[in-house]
């Protein structure tokens, strides 16, 4: 596995050379990638969209100096502007992982944390970097680094992608020859390599689907989930009901949209088995650039501030959180630094690289049209070639709106300190007779309360884990006085109705249950969205897995009961603004899913 | 094989609703999007009776059809409006002054008044005079201001109570895009309002908000109606280029996703917006003011007034 890891997961010194030349004399290059394989398997890190095309940037004129250390010569251009030299760019980028570890404490000492891993370059560097801030024995403290285990996720969606069992096979070696330099036992502390397939998500049920196993089925489900990840493989019944709900969804995006939730689950349920706290994932500017564009495309606009943000601890204390450390670099500087380090990476990712750096001033391969992830992804990857500042600005856009509760960055050891300090200068004022406030309670139970300390209350869609926004909340038509805008807006009469009643929020029930009338379909009529989709809706909603559509129904039924509890307060004489009693009644919801 | 229309099933289908892929007869489609834009004006409660609307006419595609909508609708379901079109002459040679006789036909046809005002009366000089001196970076932000300022300054003028232009979705859905990408927060959770300065006098309503451009063009194609459709000469300088083509993908894709896109910007969790955030959050956010060198609302406080820039 170690020889061929160098082999095939690296480019060959005369090979990359050579790609560093041509990026040098500045070829621009944006061929995207043909392969199916890296545009869905998300070659840019392990929960992320697939990745524009990176071009060749600028190289700085020869005899600059790196503007950082003003000692060595700059080789390579950051963020657009900035020559710095490759040791700079290494450092300037490592920062970013060290602050979300140490500074934020996203990784406490003594825990495990997990890493969304696909073999691309923002995987690859990811890797690189958590390596480097661990330390690998839990008796003796290292300057600068933290103690901690750490589990290297690999959901292999082969099946999803439709590849042949001998493509599979060698993606997922590749994949594993990429990762496995860094595996390995410490003293105290470990880093482990697990790849699983994405069928394994109908690990829960086993041979019985009923939902009154639902509490057995969990606990079956984790030791289920363990040995498929111990064993890398599902049963043949698992991949043939894989395929059947992926190819009931009839619209594209739709399709993989859902191909990449159900990624997301599982890697929140494996690594919860494996009792990791927190979920790093590679997901990098460009990606998220990206995704804000296809996600505001599908209607997503009030969930799309959540998913922007360094931490996303969106299930509270049932699943483990993400958090994002790369999200404020481009794809080009973590391309740069691959190459540069030579990054084991996966067959398909190099290929890709490969053909980026050889291609010159080529065409760019043709983007699927009819996919919106794909189109987003090239109109970014046009925006950063034609004005670069560009991209920075739309995550930044998206920065800036109102995140959500559960986005908020745990109090850090030296803030908690220093509350700890306030706490005991106040005692002692106390004791001499001033009046305060007693946050010293807070200081010394902060430590053990930081962890639990998750706002409890999110009502997520059971299909994409997206917050539902005031209107898809079940329950709430009951609630809204006037309903104009719906019909016009996404999906149609009655779309929003429609979605609360499945349980699920207006995009999904859009673009993965209904059916979209498909352009220049072969039937010459299309049924509005609100009619008759209630039958078309039906072999999805059978298909998805047990817990997905237990949870559904669960959510439209606790809409209904905390509507009629909100319609007897509002006739009992409460009128407030709209917004506070869609809080109310999200509150009420997540109460009633609580029980 | 004859194709019935989908909601009649009486006559021959002939054309496929961009927006929704129905198949449709001709009266049906207008009939669908008459209903549409009717909602859209009673959901959102632009009107009032009694008031005097300033159709802003330039002799387009958008504007023709929403004065032919506005009379029509007007008089179907009493909305009681006194109507009346609105023109601005910015003096682009070749571009403009073609597009005026059309509003002048439209004055005709649709039997409400016209009032054209010119920048060259308002302001002494011609967006052929500007982009001489400026070139042709920034022109359309120019223009677009001073024909905002025009418009109202023609409006007041006139008495109007309120202005009606004619905004489609595709526009909204370009705007929303750009304002993203420009990083402009207090714009992104503003521009896909129907109403905008409802607070002020003038108050601007977009009926067309979610009537799709693709929609606007059949309308006007298939009821013949008199409308001018080149491009401004300037256009090909436009930042607005590279979304617009994002946007046609999209509608490619899925034609929902325009209407999504505006969506989206209406769900944006902007802080200071409708209690989202808090308190802090809300005196954050920049509001409009007033420009301090000719007292004109402004959102850019403290940057350049664009009258210094005009050599006088």
């Amino acid at each position: 596995m170690q020889a061929k890891g160098s082999a095939t997961g690296a480019l060959g010194p005369a090979q990359q050379a050579q790609a560093g030349q041509e990026q040098q004399q500045g070829a621009s290059s944006s061929s995207a990638c043909g392969q199916q394989q890296c545009e869905q398997a998300g070659c840019g890190g392990g929960g992320g969209e697939p990745l524009p095309p990176a071009p060749a940037g600028p190289a700085p004129a020869p005899g600059t100096t790196c503007m950082k250390c003003r000692k060595q010569e700059a080789q390579v251009v950051a963020r657009g502007r900035e020559p710095l030299c490759y040791p700079c760019l290494h450092d300037q980028l490592f920062a970013k992982v060290r602050n979300a570890v140490r500074l934020h404490g996203l990784i406490q000492p003594g825990k495990t944390a997990a890493l969304a891993f696909s073999g691309g370059a923002a995987s690859a560097v990811l890797l690189r970097f958590l390596s480097e801030l661990r330390n690998p024995r839990s008796d003796r403290p290292a300057r600068g680094k933290v103690s901690f285990s750490l589990h290297i996720l690999h959901i292999d969606e082969s099946t999803a992608l439709g590849l042949g069992p001998e493509a599979a096979a060698a993606a997922r070696d590749s994949v594993a020859a990429a990762a496995a330099q860094y595996v390995g036992a410490g003293s105290g502390t470990s880093v482990q390599y697990h790849c699983i397939p994405l069928e394994a998500v109908f690990e829960e049920e086993g041979d019985r689907g009923d939902t009154e196993g639902q509490q057995a089925g969990q606990a079956e489900g984790d030791a289920g989930l363990l040995a498929a990840l111990a064993s890398g493989a599902a049963s043949e019944r698992q991949r043939q009901r894989l395929q059947a709900l992926l190819w009931s969804v009839r619209d594209p995006t739709g399709r993989q949209d859902l191909a990449r939730h159900l990624r997301t689950h599982l890697l929140l349920r494996c690594a919860a088995a494996l009792d990791c706290s927190r979920v790093a994932r590679g997901d990098c500017a460009t990606a998220l650039a990206a995704h804000i564009v296809a996600a505001a495309s599908k209607g997503c606009g009030y969930s799309l501030s959540g998913d922007v943000q360094l931490l996303d601890a969106r299930h509270g204390a049932a699943l483990p959180s993400f958090f994002l450390p790369l999200r404020e670099i481009s794809v080009r500087e973590l391309r740069t630094l691959c190459r540069h380090w030579q990054l084991p990476l996966a067959e398909a990712e190099v290929r890709e690289l490969a053909a980026a750096a050889a291609g010159g001033g080529g065409e760019a391969a043709p983007v699927d049209k009819k996919n919106i992830n794909a189109l987003a992804a090239a109109f970014i990857a046009g925006m950063e070639a034609h004005n670069p500042g560009s991209v920075p600005n739309i995550l930044n856009t998206i920065s800036k709106l109102q995140a959500f509760p559960w986005n908020e960055l745990p109090s850090t050891p030296g803030q908690q300190q220093q509350r700890q300090q306030q706490g005991a200068v106040q005692q002692r004022e106390q004791q001499q007779g001033a009046p305060t406030a007693a946050p010293a309670a807070a200081g010394t139970a902060g430590a053990a309360a930081t962890e639990q300390q998750l706002p409890a209350g999110a009502v997520l869609c059971p299909i994409c884990l997206a917050p539902l926004a005031d209107d898809e909340l079940p329950g709430s038509s009951a609630l809204s006085s006037s309903g104009s805008g719906s019909e016009h807006t996404s999906g149609g009469q009655g779309a929003a109705a429609a979605a609360a009643a499945v349980g699920c929020c207006l995009s999904c029930y859009a673009q993965i249950l209904a059916s979209y009338p498909v352009p220049g379909g072969a039937s010459g009529q299309a049924p509005a969205l609100g009619g008759s989709s209630a039958s078309s809706s039906r072999p999805v909603v059978a298909a998805l897995p047990a817990a997905v559509s237990w949870q559904m129904a669960a959510l439209a039924a606790a809409g209904q009961s905390a509507a009629d509890a909100a319609l007897a307060e509002a006739c009992n004489g409460g009128s407030s603004s709209g917004s506070s009693r869609a809080e109310r009644l999200r509150a009420q919801i997540a109460e009633f899913l609580l029980e | 094989m004859v194709r019935l229309c989908g909601h009649c099933c009486a006559q021959r289908a002939v054309l496929r609703r961009p927006k929704t892929a129905e198949q449709l007869c001709r009266e049906c489609f207008y009939a669908a999007l008459e209903e549409e834009v009717h909602q859209t004006i009673v959901g959102a409660r632009l009107f009032r009776p009694g008031e005097r609307v300033a159709v802003a006419a330039s002799g387009g595609k958008d504007s023709t059809v929403l004065a032919h909508m506005l009379t029509t609708l007007n008089a179907r379901y009493n909305y009681g409006l006194d109507l009346f079109l609105l023109s601005i002459d910015e003096g682009i040679s070749g571009y403009r002054d073609d597009s005026l006789e059309t509003v002048k036909r439209n004055e005709e046809t649709y039997k409400i008044p016209l009032h054209v005002f010119s920048y060259k009366d308002l302001y002494g000089w011609t967006m052929d005079e500007i982009v001489r001196e400026i070139g042709t970076r920034s022109n359309c932000t120019f223009c677009g201001v001073f024909r905002r300022q025009a418009l109202d300054r023609g409006a007041a003028l006139v008495k109007a109570d309120k202005i009606a232009t004619g905004h489609n979705a595709d526009d909204v859905a370009e705007t929303v895009l750009l304002n993203i990408i420009r990083g402009d927060v207090p714009r992104l959770g503003r521009c896909a309002n129907i109403v905008t300065g409802e607070d002020s006098p003038l108050p601007r309503v977009k009926p067309f908000k979610y009537t799709y451009e693709k929609e606007i063009v059949m309308y006007a194609y298939f009821k013949k109606l008199d409308y001018f459709s080149t491009e401004c000469i300037y256009a090909p300088y436009a930042a607005r280029g590279f979304a617009r083509e994002f946007v046609k993908d999209l509608e490619a894709a899925r034609p929902r996703a325009i209407v999504d896109l505006i969506r989206s910007a209406e769900q944006f969790r902007v802080p200071g917006l409708d209690g989202v955030g808090n308190a802090a959050a809300a005196a954050a956010l920049p509001q409009p003011g007033n420009c301090e060198r000719c007292g004109y609302i402004s959102s850019q406080a403290g940057s350049a007034c664009l009258w210094e820039i005009i050599p006088s």
